[in-house]
């Protein structure tokens, strides 16, 4: 008997031939050395949002159709203190068999969630820890299906759903930086249809 | 009936490669369920039966479903389920044993929801074998069943890739969400509140 669904299947991304090159929106800290946690905090102390948008790198962003508001900071927040508490994971976090996370893992996942801020709230990932110990960002809602793992500090690996069409990147390098290339054109499929919807 | 090797690879030590040695002790897909895997079963878990999946963590609730995150065993160790065959006292154990771990390692553990599926529908996928479901009870938890997934990478009809079989995997993850849906239940309606008590006031 064979499995309920085709594993030998592959299917090229739609958006990997419509691709074009252009840069993506990406968080560039005041200082080479700023911690997402640390650019935070100033956020915070600079009055909110206003920071961000000042610290991210227009080009590209188009593509996100960046609404300043509250809500991304409401968000980032309620991210960085769930994000935080898992420092304190042990194995077993469960009451079962689940690995905890590593300090690494969880500062990736921190710079991916500020980078996040500037997803819609309509599609943007919410964060998990997996019982791999793996920090998750996931999201299930009408035309976007989302998991995406960090599978170390510099790392990544996502499986989506845009309308039918699958989306698999494995093992992405992922610097804390730059929102991958091929994630970010996902997000900007996803809002556009989001908005349409 | 028993079959040594699939209860030898069900309670193998190193839970990762669970799924992997259930799979391969059989040579039929999902052989092992043609055997009561665990002494302490009452018996093989039929198709007619209704698992009930406790979910502790808010997080591993998704838009209203369940979280790829909460249902990645289902290729390792297996998804840990309790058969509704199971009296209350045995919930009740189960609930108490998760949180009293929990805790000990220093995590608040509360009753988040349950999510009951029928075994049948998890056994299949347009009349082809999708997860397996095995009776691995325990000495304390003897209605306790796991829902394990075939191996791929020995399924496939051609080499693949350990970046394939991962998305195989999260594909099958996907799949496993769309069939359990929206069948959730609060702590307060299930089994008429009985394990109310461990959720969060």
């Amino acid at each position: 008997m064979t499995p309920g669904f085709d594993i030998n299947s592959t299917s090229r991304p739609a958006y990997v031939d419509s691709m074009q090159v252009q840069q993506i929106g990406a968080v560039g800290t005041a200082t080479d050395t700023m911690s997402p946690i640390e650019l935070f905090v100033r956020l915070n102390e600079d009055g909110g949002l206003h920071s961000i948008t000042a610290n991210i790198t227009p080009a590209g962003l188009d593509r996100f159709s960046l609404r300043p508001s509250f809500e991304h900071l409401s968000w980032l927040t309620e991210t960085a203190e769930r994000i935080s508490a898992c420092r304190n994971y042990q194995d077993g976090w469960d009451g079962d068999e689940a690995v905890a996370p590593t300090s690494e893992a969880l500062g990736a996942a921190e710079a991916l969630a500020v980078l996040l801020t500037v997803v819609s709230s309509h599609v943007r990932p919410q964060f998990s820890v997996d019982a791999l110990g793996r920090p998750t960002f996931s999201r299930n809602v009408r035309n976007l299906y989302l998991h995406l793992t960090i599978d170390s500090e510099n790392a990544i690996t996502w499986f989506a759903d845009h309308k039918g069409t699958e989306y698999f990147q494995d093992s992405v390098q992922f610097d804390g930086r730059v929102v991958p290339e091929e994630l970010a054109l996902l997000f900007s499929l996803a809002q556009g249809s989001s908005e349409v919807a | 009936m028993t079959c040594e090797a699939c209860r030898a690879a069900c309670t193998h030590e190193n839970t990762k490669e669970r799924a992997v040695r259930v799979h391969r002790a059989e040579q039929e897909l999902c052989g092992c369920e043609n055997y009561s895997v665990s002494s302490f079963s009452p018996g093989r878990v039929k198709d007619e039966e209704l698992l009930h999946m406790l979910i502790s963590d808010p997080q591993h609730l998704l838009d209203g479903k369940l979280n790829p995150s909460s249902l990645i065993q289902v290729d390792r160790g297996g998804l840990s389920t309790l058969r509704d065959s199971a009296d209350d006292k045995e919930f009740e154990s189960t609930c108490s044993s998760l949180q009293r771990r929990a805790t000990d390692k220093g995590h608040v553990w509360f009753l988040h929801a349950i999510c009951t599926i029928p075994v049948s529908e998890l056994r299949y996928l347009e009349d082809k074998r999708f997860v397996c479901v095995y009776d691995t009870g325990l000495p304390d938890k003897p209605h306790h069943a796991d829902i394990m997934g075939p191996d791929l990478k020995s399924v496939a009809t051609r080499p693949m890739s350990n970046g394939e079989v991962e998305r195989a995997c999260r594909a099958r993850i996907k799949i496993l969400i769309e069939k359990c849906g929206a069948k959730l239940v609060a702590p307060r309606v299930f089994r008429d509140g009985a394990f109310s008590g461990y959720a969060r006031a």
